[in-house]
């Protein structure tokens, strides 16, 4: 009689495993996953300022420069205030898809949308003190 | 069934519960968090809570720091006690706010000067909220600084008598003050672990995730940067306030006109620096300190710091960085522009 080596597994349990091990991996893929994705990018006296990626937004943020308030939500960026005379900056509204921008022309302040995701430069503290 | 076919069942199986487990304490050891933002004091209030806190505690301490602008220390808000005392001259200050006014005075007493509560007219005159660009009339600062003189300010049990024509502005400590009306509702709120920054002016309270404890960047003292040229290794209950001459500042002719106003002078304040970050036990003293220091320069700013028991870092005109030493150990400079002296 032929000795056959002992084999554990045939093919289809192992397809079964993969399986099992990508559902779990999927669960775990929103928490620890950077997706790519949109990032608003403020300018301020011509210089970038700062950048938000969208999907790192938990709660509305807002960010001030040069007398300006720029809100950011989920839905997307917009002048909150401003301290300029003529508030064209506060009625453009919001923008969310790439390339759209906003500018505050008296208060030098810019806010534009691009692709892929970048997360701020200051993630790695709890806080900044200015 | 077979035994082999049991076996892949068995291993299958294992395999699955060990990855669903794996999920699950990922669960259980990713602590809680909430972030919420929101806008007070002209400025940004946000609040980052970790381990235990209640629903409501970040709405609180923003609400709480719109109502301390409102009705308590605004120059602006009609509604504000500030505001009826400088309207009015003569006003009985609430517990609150007349306790706020009192420390106020003493560190005007203790910087003898250089933090002066009542510089209200100054501030008016400079306006550097409404972006005017413009440096005012010599002679209109020189009848602003007449008024601006703490020692003639009169209290009798909670009523205020200011002197001729005098304003009060506590604009330089009032993120401090939002951020120790923060520190009670944590306490209250039995919270774990905090973050709150009133518009920069941030507090650290409790433990974070892990009990590991807080890293806090000192801005770059520069205008087009909003990145951090130093990190603060923090690892208890503290309230961290910096001035700097970038903020609120325009150029004329070639020359920094910068919000910190010399309370002497009538000017911006000219003391070698760029930046100073007061590390202090509570938050109206750090605000306040930290412009006192900034009006004093680094020399005359030690016994002052050292009065309040408090720490600081220095930023000279030419980025060398100075710090004192309580704090020295616990500060990297991760800027190659900035050199620790």
């Amino acid at each position: 009689m032929e000795n056959k080596p002992l084999k554990l597994f045939k093919k289809s349990d192992i397809i079964i495993i993969l399986i099992f091990i990508l559902l779990a991996g999927a669960a775990l893929i929103p928490k620890y996953a950077k997706s790519e994705s949109l990032t608003a990018v403020v300018t301020a006296n011509g210089k970038e300022y700062t950048e938000i990626s969208f999907s790192e937004l938990n709660e509305d943020k807002y960010i001030t420069v040069n007398g300006v308030t720029i809100k950011a939500s989920k839905e997307g960026v917009c002048f909150e205030d401003s301290s300029c005379r003529d508030k064209i900056c506060v009625n453009t509204g919001i923008i969310n898809s790439p390339g759209e921008a906003a500018v505050c022309v008296p208060m030098n302040v810019a806010v534009y949308i691009k692709g892929g995701g970048s997360s701020s430069r200051n993630d790695d503290v709890d806080a900044v003190v200015y | 069934m077979n035994k082999k076919k049991a076996l892949t069942v068995i291993l299958t199986a294992s395999a699955a519960v060990i990855i669903a487990a794996a999920v699950l304490f990922d669960g259980i050891f990713s602590e809680k968090t909430a972030e919420k933002s929101g806008v007070a004091m002209g400025s940004v209030i946000s609040v980052t809570l970790y381990g235990d806190f209640k629903e409501d505690t970040a709405g609180k301490i923003i609400s709480r720091a719109s109502e301390i602008e409102n009705s308590c220390i605004s120059r602006y808000k009609e509604t504000s006690e500030i505001y009826k005392l400088n309207e009015s001259g003569e006003y009985t200050l609430s517990e609150f706010t007349a306790e706020a006014v009192s420390k106020s005075i003493k560190l005007s007493e203790a910087s003898k000067g250089a933090f002066d509560i009542t510089i209200g007219n100054l501030s008016s005159l400079w306006d550097f909220d409404d972006m005017k660009n413009q440096a005012p009339d010599e002679k209109d600062i020189e009848n602003a600084l007449k008024t601006c003189d703490y020692t003639q300010i009169k209290q009798n049990n909670g009523a205020y008598k200011l002197g001729e024509n005098q304003k009060l502005d506590l604009g330089a400590a009032g993120k401090g003050l939002a951020c120790d009306e923060a520190f009670k509702i944590l306490k209250e709120d039995n919270v774990s672990g905090a973050v709150v920054s009133a518009g920069g002016t941030v507090l650290v309270y409790g433990e974070n995730s892990g009990g590991k404890g807080w890293t806090i960047g000192i801005k770059t003292p520069e205008k087009d940067n909003d990145g951090y040229f130093a990190k603060l290794a923090l690892n208890e209950n503290a309230f961290i306030s910096t001035s700097g001459n970038y903020e609120k500042s325009f150029e004329k002719d070639g020359k920094l006109y910068h919000h910190i106003l010399s309370p002497s002078t009538g000017y911006p304040a000219e003391s070698g620096l760029k930046s100073v970050t007061v590390i202090s036990k509570e938050g109206l003293i750090s605000d306040g300190l930290s412009t006192a220091c900034f009006v004093l320069g680094y020399e005359k700013s030690l016994t002052l710091l050292e009065k309040y028991g408090a720490q600081a870092v220095f930023v000279t005109e030419d980025n060398k960085v100075l710090a004192t030493e309580g704090i020295k150990d616990s500060l990297t400079i991760t800027d190659e522009n900035y050199i620790f002296n």
